[in-house]
């Protein structure tokens, strides 16, 4: 007898009745431990990885209160999605996860609320029961902090520096060491160019900046002490600082006398570029210097680092790119002892231990640089002490605020960028230039303005809610 | 002779799908109604402002923006994919071409690939100094070209990954087409003296004209909804924002900034769209007849 | 009168073009296939044949696909989802369209009017308030939140319909004269009429739920439970500092595998079906 609807159903319905087994047949998470999130390898193995053969953090922990510890890695898209997909729903207790990590660029679509709806677990009381506000580098909390509480427990700083090809700059006679401002490098990056260009390499850039995305844009307006939205949701676009930045920097990446340009996408291409002496100098934040070391010992010795130049003397010596933090979601079903499974973990002399071992770095809690491992000469950088200079950077960070339209703001700066850069390349003169990119920062300040007004959520309404 | 049974059987058999489809199509399909004309609440709930969610959309440019882009998207790849589903299926049509289901079957299997995929793979190939594009112009010219970090060069990356995805799609489309056009027609023709090309626009076009339409129909409707690969591809939205998609800022807004409510609303005015492009279609095709 | 013979040199350049198209159309596929086999250091010297030559690759991609990622849990998840689905699908579908097509009743028109209507609205108008309807139903990370929406496919229905219509009322007639109840008559009357549609909506089915990522990825939540499109794309947008791109090519490849299986065995019923709908107008 024939199966009526044909052989394909059939054959699905027996493929789908076996794999359904499979599944069944699957081993269930056993569910009484304490729930860490993560998205970076990195977090996860300085968390949960054996520590040189001895046992993990986890186990650690274990060990000491006979709680399970359990290191979920997700996919940042992933993982994002999910909070506010449960924060949505009003889930409590088992669904959430007792410890997350939030990536700073998406933390303002977590802190919108006013501050007592927010689903994160305010650390203030903590912190100052427990000693722990100083021990931190103050300007990092900033961006997990709206109406003085502090929702987040800070799991880096991300100072910045510019990592440069030592050797390249010095055969063209540049000595980059003694540049104090950006304008001084712009100088010595086009004697850079020329130098290489004469010499047969002409397409050697100096500095790697993005010319079509506003990212290295705000890392510069951070150093400068612009945050495109503040913490009150006000939108910075037009101030002259900007336009200052976007004039400028539109001229580094464009135009006959550009020494800028892209890395190559992917993963650690950026290494090749600059082993490959494609791109000779660039910014870079603690988490950028480890993967270099790794991906590209044939630099050992031919790479150098120091403080990002500055654009006026009040600026930072270095900005901050990237961050996470720790948070306890309000609805766990255990805050308190999460705050007890934080410190061991992320604050401990234990965790810090950890940390040192499976990536390069810098805590953002002060006793941590007291040891030595932080003071070596590194031979990588040819003897200097790069994660002293790090270090000495970290407390100097500018304040970096996020909000749920800091993307906005950061898109429509990028359209003002392309047309600044399209300007330069026809040849515009600096005065038209700058009135240009005025006018072209107006309406994006209108519609950052107008997408806050449309979407707020920080302050109660006071016209009456649907029935 | 009817039985009770056979009365009720219609219901019985169309309940099952009715039910479903109650629950999962028609009630989110209102809610999503309703969501259009409420605004958000700081905890959680709504209020009524019909009006608010459409005069944001009105003067929303990045909403513009993703539409323009959209369909720029739409007609370009349309341009090309059907002239090229054509001719690949005129080609593949000849009498004389041997092992054509081979051929059939090679083409189509690109779109078995599906857009995920597609765009992880030209993620790779195209987004690398290094990478295997990249070595094909350093062929041709002496420079490097990031391909995936220059705003114009966005819309041909997905174009080119569409028409990859699409055009071998298109032709089987085309080849029944091409195969239910009457050989009489054609012999007669030809004994009339009629050139190939004479034959080609007197005979054949006609005779594929619905399905042409058809197939620029529904590629204009699945253009309107392309998220899935310039997400990927792009990791986002790409340089000067040129990947944005329609769904792909519906997405963003209903998904990644969490107000549900404007999500719905851009959800909408795409129904709409669709509704006015098909509108225009069936007009269209009445006229013909 | 026969047409006019073609001559040599027209069939050679047909078929020359017609193959240096399949070169290039599958030259992606073709460098997967290296891609997936070669050293990470080779994946970016040479175009396809690393320099080290055959010996030089290797299957340790593979290894590491199968070991370091739960991939054989995606494949089985996007099997299963897929199986599924496709089957509650044609079901529902075959049902649905056999009561319209060959039956009158009170409210078919209005049926009819409603879910024509809402063929033509664009799935993504749903996403917000399904997923609320996911949250509400307690199916957000549950494959069932995939599998039962996923069912509902109006365009299924209707081009069932279609195809039952054909079908001749004699037939029915003979078996309700034997006796048979409506439901005896559907599955072994009307399904063996229609199976080349059935083949071929299987193949579509399938194949739209096998590549499905936005919806799947916004319910899905535990790594676990993933299907293949989330798993992959989600490699490449995962970790700062290194992806494998080898890996991923090798996870792409056998991710596509089983779809090209299944529509080689049902290409002449799938092309058939496709086609025999667009006929149509």
């Amino acid at each position: 007898m024939t199966f009526p609807p044909g052989k394909p159903i059939l054959l699905l319905a027996l493929v789908g009745l076996s794999s359904g087994l499979f599944i069944i047949a699957r081993p269930k998470k056993t569910d009484d431990s304490l729930h860490i999130w993560v998205f970076a390898q990195s977090h996860a193995d300085s968390l949960r990885a054996p520590i040189d053969g001895k046992p993990s953090l986890a186990d650690q922990y274990e060990t000491m209160t006979g709680q399970k510890v359990s290191v979920d890695l997700v996919s940042f898209r992933a993982l994002h999605i999910r909070l506010l997909s449960l924060f949505h729903s009003g889930a409590k207790g088992e669904k959430l996860p007792d410890l997350v990590a939030v990536e700073i660029g998406s933390v303002g679509q977590f802190l919108r609320q006013p501050p007592e709806l927010i689903p994160f677990q305010p650390i203030n009381a903590w912190l100052e029961r427990d000693g722990g506000r100083e021990r931190f580098v103050e300007a990092r909390f900033a961006a997990w902090t709206r109406g003085g509480q502090i929702f987040g427990i800070p799991h880096d700083v991300h100072p910045v520096t510019l990592t440069y090809r030592k050797d390249l700059f010095d055969e063209a006679g540049i000595d980059v060491e003694a540049i104090q401002t950006w304008d001084e490098f712009a100088d010595a990056s086009r004697r850079y160019r020329k130098y290489w260009r004469e010499h047969g390499k002409p397409q050697r850039l100096a500095l790697e900046l993005a010319p079509a995305s506003s990212g290295d844009l705000v890392t510069l307006l951070l150093q400068r002490g612009v945050n495109l939205v503040d913490a009150d949701l006000n939108a910075h676009l037009t101030d002259e600082v900007v336009v200052d930045t976007v004039a400028r920097y539109a001229r580094w990446v464009a135009g006959s006398e550009k020494f800028a340009g892209p890395a190559s996408p992917g993963g650690e291409n950026w290494c090749k570029d600059l082993e490959r002496g494609d791109i000779a100098a660039m910014m870079t934040p603690d988490w950028r210097i480890d993967p270099l070391r790794k991906a590209s010992p044939a630099l050992a010795g031919k790479v150098a680092t120091r403080p990002l130049p500055k654009f006026d003397p009040t600026d930072a010596p270095t900005s901050t790119i990237g961050g996470t933090m720790f948070a306890i979601p309000r609805n766990s079903r255990d805050p308190e002892n999460a705050w007890k499974l934080a410190e061991f973990m992320l604050m401990s002399p234990q965790a810090l231990a950890a940390r040192e071992q499976f990536n390069g770095i810098i805590p953002p809690l002060r006793e941590a640089w007291r040891d030595p491992t932080w003071h070596q000469p590194d031979p990588f950088f040819g003897g200097a002490k790069a994660n002293e200079l790090l270090i000495e950077l970290a407390d100097q960070i500018p304040r970096r605020t996020v909000t749920s339209y800091s993307v906005l703001a950061s898109e429509r700066l990028s359209f003002v960028l392309i047309d600044a850069v399209k300007r330069v390349e026809a040849g515009v003169d600096e005065k038209t230039l700058r009135d240009q990119i005025r006018i072209q920062l107006q309406p994006a300040q209108a519609d950052v303005e107008r997408a806050i007004e449309f979407s707020r959520l920080d302050k109660v309404d006071s016209t009456k809610a649907a029935q | 002779m009817i039985t009770p049974g056979r009365k009720l059987a219609p219901y019985i058999f169309v309940s099952p799908f009715i039910v479903m489809f109650a629950v999962f199509m028609a009630w989110p399909l209102a809610r999503s109604l309703w969501l259009a004309f409420h605004r958000p609440l700081p905890d959680g709930g709504y209020r009524f402002a019909p009006l608010d969610n459409l005069n944001f959309l009105i003067h929303d440019p990045l909403f513009w923006f993703a539409l323009l882009n959209t369909f720029f998207f739409g007609l370009f790849y349309l341009a090309l994919q059907v002239p090229l589903s054509l001719g690949l299926a005129l080609l593949l049509n000849r009498k004389d071409v041997k092992a054509k289901s081979f051929f059939r079957f090679a083409f189509f299997s690109t779109h078995l690939v599906g857009s995920v995929f597609v765009a992880v793979i030209a993620n790779i190939m195209l987004g690398n100094r290094a990478g295997f594009a990249n070595q094909i112009a350093h062929f041709v010219t002496n420079e490097q070209i990031a391909f995936l970090s220059k705003p114009n060069l966005v819309m041909p990356a997905i174009v080119l990954c569409a028409l990859w995805l699409g055009v071998g799609y298109g032709m089987i489309y085309m080849l029944a087409a091409l195969q239910s056009v009457d050989e009489q027609l054609h012999d007669a023709a030809a004994v009339d003296g009629a050139s190939p090309t004479q034959r080609f626009r007197h005979v054949t076009l006609p005779g594929i004209w619905p399905v042409l339409r058809f197939l620029t129909l529904i590629g204009f409707v699945g253009a309107l909804q392309l998220f899935e690969l310039p997400y990927i591809l792009y990791q986002g939205n790409g340089p000067g924002l040129r990947a944005i998609t329609i769904v792909g800022y519906l997405y963003a807004w209903g998904f990644e900034i969490n107000i549900l409510s404007y999500a719905a609303t851009i959800g909408w005015v795409l129904a709409i769209i669709i509704a006015i492009v098909s509108a225009i279609y069936l007009r269209l095709s009445r006229s013909d007849r | 009168m026969n047409a006019p013979r073609l001559n040599l040199t027209t069939r050679i350049v047909t078929h020359a073009i017609l193959i240096a198209l399949t070169i290039v159309v599958l030259f992606p596929i073709i460098w997967i296939i290296f891609a997936s086999l070669k050293k990470q250091e080779d994946l970016f010297d040479s175009i396809l044949m690393p320099r080290g030559g055959l010996s030089s690759l290797m299957l340790d991609n593979f290894r590491t696909l199968l070991t370091a990622r739960p991939f054989f849990g995606w494949m089985l998840n996007s099997v299963f989802i897929a199986s599924t689905q496709t089957i509650l699908t044609v079901l529902l579908g075959t049902l649905g369209g056999f009561a319209l097509a060959k039956y009158r009743f009170t409210c078919k028109p209005l049926i009819m009017g409603v879910m024509f209507a809402t063929m033509l609205l664009p799935g993504q108008v749903l996403l917000p308030s399904s997923y609320e309807l996911m949250r509400a139903l307690g199916w957000i990370d549950s494959f069932f939140g995939i599998i039962v929406p996923g069912a509902v496919s109006v365009f299924g229905m209707f081009l069932f319909m279609q195809s039952i219509k054909n079908v001749p009322d004699e037939l029915l007639d003979a078996a309700r004269i034997d006796g048979a109840s409506e439901f005896y008559i559907w599955w072994e009357i009307v399904m063996p009429t229609i199976r080349p549609m059935v083949g071929a909506y299987t193949l579509m089915s399938f194949l739209g739920a096998w590549n499905s990522f936005l919806w799947p990825q916004i319910v899905l939540q535990d790594e676990r439970k993933y299907t293949l499109p989330i798993g992959l794309a989600n490699m490449l947008g995962t970790s700062e500092y290194l992806t494998n791109y080898g890996v991923l090519m090798a996870g792409t490849l056998l991710a596509v595998l089983p779809v090209v299986a299944l529509f080689f065995l049902l290409q002449r019923e799938f092309i058939s079906g496709l086609t025999s709908g667009a006929l149509k107008g």
